[in-house]
């Protein structure tokens, strides 16, 4: 048993392990490659469940998790290690990521199948599984941002995979500077908490705050500012932009980074540091709020979209929203169920059309439909994945997201089970506007109908195993909840399970009714709602608001700043001292001229600072 | 300030300092390349005169004969040799001589506001130093050997940047 | 009897490294004028077995603890003067520095293949250069180190103009030596200001000097700094004494551009602690800390942190040139050590070894990048960032390389920089200066868009020509040390940092040295 628990560092190291292997001899292992990061995988994820067990009697016998860490570097008087700690969260997380990223690396076996780039791909599906567990180890903040930071990586490098379409390098671009400015944030976080405490531990700093020791706004500041890298890592509002265009990357990586596991770093990290929170109303209140919000908006935008991978994207984007509602609302146990739920109905979902685009060769709704003559069992799992999402009993989605919705009822913020309820309703309307339009209606695909057929074996196995978990997870609640040790799934009788139900019956229906029946359409709903579908489909503008008010200044700053080292100071030197002349000479300005600006500026710079200090130094 | 002028040595370094002050102006902002030769020789010789008033006979005429009776000299006859007598367009923008202008100025105050805020609190002693060559000697080869080796290094250096620089190299035209 | 030349001998030893670059320098200066124009790669082999010797030397030294004061007496006058220290500071600062130095000279020697010109000059020029850098981290005395930053200043020049049929080249010569001329004048103003304060030019006499002036004299100071920071900030390159970088760094031979951003300025910063820090750190150790935070040095040197940080990266984000973005870059870097520099009145003992680092991590990722762009641009004839195009595919291992600095220099974790970055601004933090820490940390994000404008090329761009980029032997090893380097003190940090945690304790020693 405790010998289990002493080898539990090799889940994340065995990933690692097979990247570096694969970067080292890759090319030469060609199809093997795959074969290599499966098998390391497959150790890992094994190890993985069977911890489950004897690290959870450890942590009941014990009163504290099972840890194992060395000494990894001294400052000052502050040890900071690089090790293992098995909470009850990470016990959790440990076979989500490993069983999902071994399934994925299957999939990808035959959906990555004749790239020219093929081992390296399952060199960054191996770092990205291994940096992935790590983080979910992590005993401290400082282990927790690197691997943090490595997964925003593996993620750009990922994203970019196919870099030969330029949108994919820049949709790399955008997720990995997007997340960052939530990463400046988080680590923002960390060095307050370190300055505060003295102290990377999240055991040190949870009891700091729980002892009161730290409290008020200062909690509150740094609460934020770890829901600020949060949000950046899970896309929510307003730092979602990032996700939807990450939809650029090969499907296996969506489903894998982009829907479970590294999308859902920023709940666990919420989850992670909910003491922090829960010290902080105001933090709280904030972390429901984006939640609801980003759960709502999301799904209005999801309606609109013809491109239906990116629809699924936003779907997580509100799914997430739904997971931060949870925590907000103060169940750790809601948010981190559907968290679950949801890692594994999702990477199905994503699988299923990843199988469709793997045939069809397209991600346009328009493009192509009536699948089910040929891809029947797609078909199947994807249903089985919408109807876990759309939250339909007994699939696992309505279990985990009945809990999140009683624990809104339950606290009685009708704001956020407005939001909460509506989001029911439209989640089920767009997700299966996409099954219907993709698998009924006129039979026509963009490279012929006729080419198109079941994907390969190596794919539907993963996609069956999943549409079987997308089924059975909801009964495992009261495993999670006595696992988190964080109290029950929330219940709120059955006015709230009927009302979710029903509404999600409602919007299968009226997707129904809009796609399947002769004389209604997309057309018609979208004059109905007029503007409103405009706004939907455009994403609010939000993307151009970023370019607007974010992108050009900034680059703006850029030019004047280039520009100060070329005429700007010049000018402003001269026009100081008010000289009328001076505009006409200012081109026909020599060399040299330049270099005794630069000397004027030194100096002027001298007299500047001098005042400045002399201010400064008479407070 | 009366008591400052009423020691004759501190009136001298006031007229000696502005006298240099004026030639080293000349240097600057003159136009002729000939009379900014000469007011650099009236700028050295100045210097000079200072190191006799600081009791330093030695280094005053270590900088008439260096500075004034060799670099000089030698600048005198590269103007004349290359006749290099044409005047120099300066260049320089109103605006710009303004604005610079003003920061000397402002700088100069702020550095006269320091000096003088803090003048009446150092105290003034006698050296005691001994400024004979012997001393020189020793403080040069002792407290400053390793300054002294690496100045001697420095016009090492110096002496071959000079000929990269001026040096035309044969495959150059 | 003042002691002669003979008496202190022993002593000697102190400079040994300094003397080695010396004679070696002196020697390849012989060896140039009678070596044939075609050999002149010779003198570089010799140049770089001279740097080599001079690693040696200050390793061997650090091995054996050796360390101490290389004093004089003067003549009428009691007590020892020192002019020159050895404690793990200098040793350490010296080390970079010379590592700087030797793969400089690898580049160089490769720079001068089918190029005519004053080859063997080069390299004696960068010996005695490398000499005043040394000399300007473990003076102890201020004209010893005045001489030593123009040992380092005017052969730079010289170096910086050394292509002669290049224009760009010889326009950065004289630009640097013009701002190099002003920047003397301040320091030596300057450093007139602090000897009429303390009355010593001995720094190690100096702080107790001026622990009883300070209160007096804060406008002095001001003035005296203000001095200083204008001269140092020009060799190290921060806003606003920086406008000669750009023009100089693309101008200048591509290994001089690497020897201005790495030696040049780590010798900067060594002397800035020199001269700024160390001599107050006595007034701060009485002050708290509230108050220190307010002195006049520590208020200069943040602004100027923040403007180095600010200017040097929203600058880059719009260069095209890869050497002139590169000046940019080192700009912002050169304002994140400031930040250390600003902390270290504060949190004297770990800031200087957190210091330490950061140049360390620094010169090495900032020397494998212009290795890499010396390569790339050579090849391409082109130094606009469009030579990087598919680097990745034309030759992996130097994309990878380059990605490893890239990441570094941006401060990515499981690399140095990011560590570099981790301890300067948690010092940063324990010294009340945390707004300057989160300043940094805010603004370094924007560094990575202009980074991975090189990623994007190498990997995300179809290359021009599909030959592959052959590297010499001697580049290929500067390059994996470099990025071996990064990688390792990345993933195990402790190795060099805790050495460099132990400099902040040598200035303690150094204070309460008897002068």
């Amino acid at each position: 048993m405790d010998g289990l628990l002493a080898v539990s560092w090799l889940v994340p190291f065995l990933p690692l392990l097979a990247f570096a292997l694969l970067t080292l001899f890759g090319s030469r292992l060609g199809q093997g490659a795959a074969w290599l990061s499966i098998l390391f995988t497959g150790v890992a994820a094994v190890l993985a469940v069977l911890l489950l067990s004897p690290a959870s009697t450890y942590l009941q016998d014990q009163q504290h998790p099972y840890q194992w860490g060395f000494s990894w570097l001294q400052i000052g008087s502050v040890t900071v290690s690089l090790g293992v700690s098995l909470t009850g969260l990470n016990l959790l997380m440990l076979p989500i990521v490993s069983v999902i990223a071994l399934l994925v690396q299957v999939y990808a076996v035959g959906y990555m199948h004749g790239d020219a780039r093929y081992p390296r791909f399952f060199a960054y599906m191996s770092l990205f599984t291994g940096s992935m567990l790590a983080l979910v180890v992590s005993p401290n903040f400082l282990q927790l941002y690197i691997f943090w930071e490595m997964v925003g990586l593996c993620s750009y490098l990922l994203i970019g995979f196919w870099y030969q379409r330029s949108q994919a390098a820049k949709a790399a671009k955008k997720a990995f500077i997007v997340t960052r400015i939530g990463d400046v944030g988080l680590l923002v976080a960390i060095f307050l908490i370190f300055a505060a405490t003295g102290s990377f531990e999240f055991s040190a700093v949870i009891q700091a705050v729980q002892s009161r020791q730290l409290g008020g706004g200062f909690v509150t500041a740094i609460a934020l500012l770890i829901f600020l890298g949060a949000a950046g890592k899970s896309a929510q509002f307003p730092l979602h932009v990032w996700l939807p265009d990450a939809m650029e990357g090969p499907t296996p990586v969506s489903a894998l980074i982009h829907a479970a596991t590294m999308v859902a770093a920023g709940v666990y990290l919420v989850a992670l540091t909910f003491p922090i929170f829960a010290a902080s109303a105001a933090a709280m209140q904030v972390v429901a709020w984006i939640g609801a919000i980003s759960a709502f908006l999301a799904a209005t935008i999801a309606l609109a979209q013809t491109d239906f991978k990116r629809v699924i994207a936003y779907s997580t984007i509100s799914q997430l929203g739904y997971m931060m509602l949870g925590l907000g609302v103060g169940s750790i146990t809601a948010g981190m169920f559907h968290l679950t739920t949801h890692a594994v109905f999702k990477a199905l979902l994503f699988l299923a059309v990843g199988a469709v685009i793997h045939e069809a060769d397209t991600q346009e709704l328009d493009e192509v439909s009536g699948l089910w003559g040929k891809m029947k069992i797609t078909a199947i799992t994807f249903f089985i994945g919408a109807l876990a999402l759309s939250g339909i009993p007994p699939f696992a989605g309505f279990w985990s997201k009945d809990g999140i919705l009683a624990a809104v009822v339950s606290q009685g913020n009708w704001g956020l089970a407005v939001l909460g309820f509506l989001t029911v309703l439209l989640t089920a309307f767009y997700i299966w506007r996409i099954g219907f339009r993709l698998f009924f209606g006129e039979q026509r695909a963009p490279h012929g109908y006729e080419k198109v057929h079941e994907a390969p074996l190596m794919m539907m196995v993963p996609m069956g195993l999943l549409a079987l978990g997308a089924i059975g997870t909801g009964f495992f609640g009261g495993n999670i909840s006595r696992l988190l040790g964080s109290g029950a799934v929330p219940e709120a009788g059955w006015g709230v399970a009927i009302l979710a139900t029903v509404l999600a019956l409602v919007g299968i229906g009226a997707a129904f009714l809009t796609y399947l029946r002769p004389g209604f359409g997309e057309a018609a709903v979208a004059r109905l709602l007029g503007p409103v579908w405009i706004a939907f489909k455009r994403k609010y503008w939000i993307d151009e608001g970023y370019q607007a008010g974010v992108v050009r200044p900034t680059l703006a700053l850029a030019a004047g700043v280039r520009q100060a080292d070329g005429n700007i100071i010049d000018t402003a030197v001269e026009s100081v001292g008010a000289a009328p002349g001076a505009i006409g000479e200012g081109v026909a300005r020599a060399q040299t001229g330049r270099a005794q600006t630069y000397l004027a500026v030194g100096t002027i710079a001298v007299v500047l600072l001098v005042i400045v200090s002399v201010i400064g130094g008479s407070r | 300030m009366i008591d400052f002028f009423s020691q004759p040595t501190n009136l001298w370094f006031v007229v000696i300092a502005f006298l240099t002050l004026i030639a080293s102006l000349g240097v600057v902002a003159g136009e002729k390349v000939m009379h900014l030769a000469l007011n650099l020789g009236g700028s050295f010789a100045g210097v000079a005169a200072l190191f006799v008033l600081l009791q330093s006979p030695f280094l005053a005429i270590a900088q008439v004969l260096i500075y004034v009776g060799a670099i000089l000299v030698m600048i005198l006859f590269g103007l004349m040799l290359t006749g290099a007598h044409a005047t120099e367009p300066t260049g320089v923008e109103t605006g710009k001589k303004v604005t610079v202008a003003t920061a000397v100025i402002v700088l100069t105050a702020l550095t006269i506001w320091g000096v003088y805020g803090s003048a009446g609190r150092w105290p003034v002693v006698p050296s005691g130093l001994d400024t004979s060559l012997t001393a020189l000697g020793q403080a040069l080869y002792g407290h400053w050997g390793v300054a002294f080796e690496a100045a001697s290094t420095l016009l090492l250096a110096a002496l071959v940047g000079a000929i990269v620089v001026s040096r035309r190299e044969d495959d150059e035209a | 009897m003042p002691p002669t030349l003979i008496d202190i001998t022993g002593q000697w030893q102190y400079l040994l490294a300094e003397m080695v670059l010396v004679g070696g320098g002196i020697v390849a200066m012989i060896v140039d004028l009678l070596l044939p124009r075609r050999n002149k790669s010779v003198v570089g082999y010799f140049s770089l077995a001279i740097v080599l010797a001079a690693i040696t030397v200050v390793a061997v030294q650090m091995g054996r603890h050796v360390g101490g004061y290389l004093q004089f007496q003067y003549v009428g006058a009691t007590g020892w003067k020192n002019t020159v220290v050895v404690d793990l500071f200098a040793q350490l600062m010296s080390l970079i520095m010379l590592v700087g130095a030797l793969f400089v000279l690898v580049m160089d020697v490769y720079d001068w293949r089918g190029r005519q010109g004053y080859e063997g000059e080069s390299y004696y020029l960068i010996l005695f250069a490398t000499t005043g850098a040394l000399l300007m981290a473990n003076s102890a005395d201020l004209i010893t180190l005045f001489i030593g930053m123009e040992l380092l200043s005017l052969p730079s020049y010289v170096l910086a103009g050394l292509h002669r049929q290049n224009v760009k080249s010889n326009e950065a010569g004289l630009k640097y030596f013009l701002y190099g001329g002003l920047a003397t004048a301040a320091i030596l103003y300057g450093m007139s200001f602090l000897y009429g304060l303390s009355g010593t030019t001995d720094l190690v006499a100096m702080p107790s000097a001026i622990a009883s002036q300070l209160p007096n004299e804060r406008l002095f100071f001001d003035i005296a700094f203000a001095f200083l920071l204008l001269g140092l900030g020009f060799k190290m390159a921060v806003v606003p004494f920086h406008m000669w970088a750009p023009d100089v760094y693309e101008g200048a031979p591509t290994p001089v551009t690497a020897y201005l951003s790495v030696v040049s300025k780590v010798a900067g910063f060594a002397m800035a602690t020199r001269v700024l820090i160390v001599p107050f750190l006595p007034v701060v150790a009485e002050s708290t800390t509230a108050a220190h935070t307010g002195l006049p040095l520590v208020t200069i040197l943040a602004i100027v942190a923040v403007l180095s940080m600010l200017g040097g990266n929203a600058a880059a984000l719009r260069q095209r040139n890869a050497k002139r973005l590169f000046a940019y870059s080192s700009i912002a870097q050169a304002g994140y050590v400031l930040v250390g520099l600003a902390a270290m009145p504060g949190q004297s003992a770990a800031t200087a070894g957190s210091m330490v680092f950061y140049l360390a991590v620094y010169a090495l990722m900032n020397v494998g990048a212009f290795v890499t762009i010396e390569w790339v641009t050579r090849a391409a004839g082109d130094e606009s960032l469009a030579a990087f195009a598919g680097l990745g595919r034309r030759s992996p291992w130097m994309a990878f390389a380059f990605t490893v600095c890239l990441l570094s220099l941006g401060g990515f974790p499981i690399t140095a920089g990011f560590w570099g970055k981790f301890f300067l601004f948690s010092f940063a933090v324990n010294a009340q200066l945390s707004w300057l820490a989160y300043a940094g940390m805010v603004l370094s994000v924007i560094s990575f868009v202009y980074y991975f404008r090189f990623i994007r090329q190498m990997y995300f761009v179809r290359p021009a020509t599909a030959e592959t980029l052959q590297v010499d032997a001697g580049n290929t090893v500067v390059l994996a040390l470099c990025t071996v380097g990064v990688l390792f003190f990345g993933i195990v940090p402790n190795v060099l940092m805790g050495p460099a945690q132990a400099v902040g304790a040598s200035f303690l020693s150094m204070l309460n040295a008897v002068p």
